[in-house]
């Protein structure tokens, strides 16, 4: 096997380990700038933020190399930790009151999600987080159609239910495969809980299901907007978002 | 591939650590979910906070690690084919076609290998009742995400190293996806009799075997889900893997 670039970290981590952090020191400062740039610290913090990663990480050197086992990237589980040291910093100055001076490059601007959608970026990002849910995928997917009034298709329910009937399908796509915007969330959900558990074999509460379909769609907000100070995504957005999804 | 222990992934409340984070978001970034155990990606499913913190790390990463063409440790790269050269590609695919159809001539009309001796029994269980815990409520069609949970205790076996003589397994791979015939084969310097067990989820056995070979080619009926083998000898365990039948 010829000798790559992780290979050669790990060696570095084995041996010269604070020459490790001083070859990453760019990963550092690019995470630092990410995490100013998502406002959760200041610009004029730039370099006390890096200084206090620098110094945490020389703290844990030993507990690094003792801890990493050889199965993720060295780079990737490197960034890991100094993303937790950021998150550290930020938990410890958040106690801290402090008053920034608006300048030239630090205006206040108002923004909303739907002004400032990225939206071919936040359609991957909306790929990857179905893929987190591994094999609740077409679930997840199946409701958030439901949530949001979008059209619904065979493939649809054939994923979610591989052994829906013919007859099933039909009557489902009866209901959700045109226009049904103005249809009753409880009527909604009254229809998926009996298809879901005629063909999961459990005894679900209309209410039930909605509740989970809820939680979903906050996870998803949630994931899309992430630790930043201001949130970018609503269920306004989202359907927004998903709307674009589906359509392509 | 390299076998994971999976429990290193995980910390003491059971969330993915550090490395577990990190190894997802390898996975992502070099487009290989699937090569993730399933403990890993199941929970992940599950857990909101490791979802957040995968996100999070894959974003802050977006542009830097795992750029296409690093080599991983654990995770088979699929090959990029508009990256790669298409000149060097087709001579590659020439070569294995050329040593394909060499290997069909000389292997065409050799008797057909002997497998060994095999002894012992392998248990005929009706397929209705192999990876089905029959005292579960619901159908069976329901229960049959139940034949792909994973048995705890059985995972944290796999890629343990039980012995300084390795015994180097080719087939199948850990979490391989098998569909019809299943081929075991591995290489143990050692001679002696082997004992090649077949386990489902449910921890119950559904074959068991003895060999004094490398390799046995299972062509009974088992349901789809989720199985771990053992190799053991009379006095210790040598190997434990695991496979999905689809």
């Amino acid at each position: 096997m010829s000798y790559n670039g992780n290979q050669q970290d790990v060696k570095l981590l084995r041996e010269e380990p604070r020459e490790l952090i001083i070859k990453y020191q760019d990963l550092i400062q690019i995470i630092v700038k990410k995490y100013i740039a998502s406002k959760m610290f200041h610009s004029s913090d730039y370099e006390d933020v890096v200084q206090a990663v620098n110094e945490d990480l020389l703290g844990k050197l030993e507990k690094i190399r003792e801890q990493y086992n050889g199965i993720a990237l060295l780079k990737t589980y490197f960034s890991a930790i100094v993303r937790n040291s950021c998150l550290k910093i930020y938990d410890k100055r958040k106690k801290d009151i402090r008053v920034f001076p608006l300048g030239d490059e630090d205006p206040i601007v108002e923004e909303t999600a739907t002004q400032n959608l990225a939206i071919e970026y936040d359609l991957e990002r909306l790929k990857r987080i179905f893929k987190y849910y591994h094999k609740k995928k077409e679930k997840v997917i199946l409701c958030v159609k439901l949530y949001f009034r979008l059209r619904v298709n065979k493939g649809d329910v054939i994923a979610c239910f591989p052994d829906c009937s013919e007859e099933d399908v039909l009557a489902f796509l009866g209901h959700f495969g045109t226009h049904y915007e103005e249809m009753d969330s409880k009527e909604v959900y009254r229809i998926v809980t009996l298809l879901l558990n005629n063909y999961e074999g459990k005894s679900n509460t209309v209410d039930a299901v909605r509740n989970w379909s809820e939680v979903r769609i906050r996870e998803i907000i949630q994931l899309l907007n992430g630790k930043r100070r201001e949130s970018s995504y609503d269920k306004e957005s989202l359907r927004i978002l998903t709307e674009k999804y589906f359509s392509i | 591939m390299t076998q994971v222990n999976v429990m290193k992934l995980f910390d003491e409340n059971l969330h993915l650590n550090e490395e577990g984070v990190a190894h997802y978001v390898d996975a992502l970034k070099l487009n290989t979910l699937e090569q993730l155990p399933e403990p890993v990606l199941e929970h992940v499913s599950e857990c909101a906070t490791c979802r957040l913190n995968i996100e999070e790390l894959f974003l802050l990463l977006e542009k830097e690690v795992g750029k296409p063409g690093e080599q991983h440790s654990i995770f088979r790269l699929k090959p990029n084919l508009e990256s790669l050269n298409r000149s060097i590609f087709y001579r590659i695919a020439a070569v294995l076609l050329v040593g394909l159809g060499l290997y069909g001539i000389t292997r065409f009309g050799l008797p057909r290998r002997d497998q060994g001796k095999i002894e012992g029994s392998t248990q005929n269980v009706p397929p209705s009742s192999v990876g089905i815990d029959s005292s579960s409520k619901g159908t069976a069609k329901s229960l049959l995400s139940d034949n792909y949970a994973i048995s705890p205790e059985l995972e944290a076996l796999i890629g343990v190293h039980y012995r300084s003589s390795d015994i180097e397994v080719e087939s199948p791979m850990v979490g391989e996806i098998i569909h019809g015939k299943i081929e075991f084969k591995w290489v143990w310097a050692e001679k002696g009799k082997v004992i090649l067990k077949i386990i489902n989820n449910k921890g119950k056995e559904v074959a068991l075997v003895q060999s004094s070979e490398h390799g046995y080619e299972f062509s009974g009926t088992l349901e789809r889900g989720l199985y771990y083998w053992r190799i053991e000898t009379a006095d210790e365990l040598l190997y434990v893997g695991k496979f999905l039948v689809e």
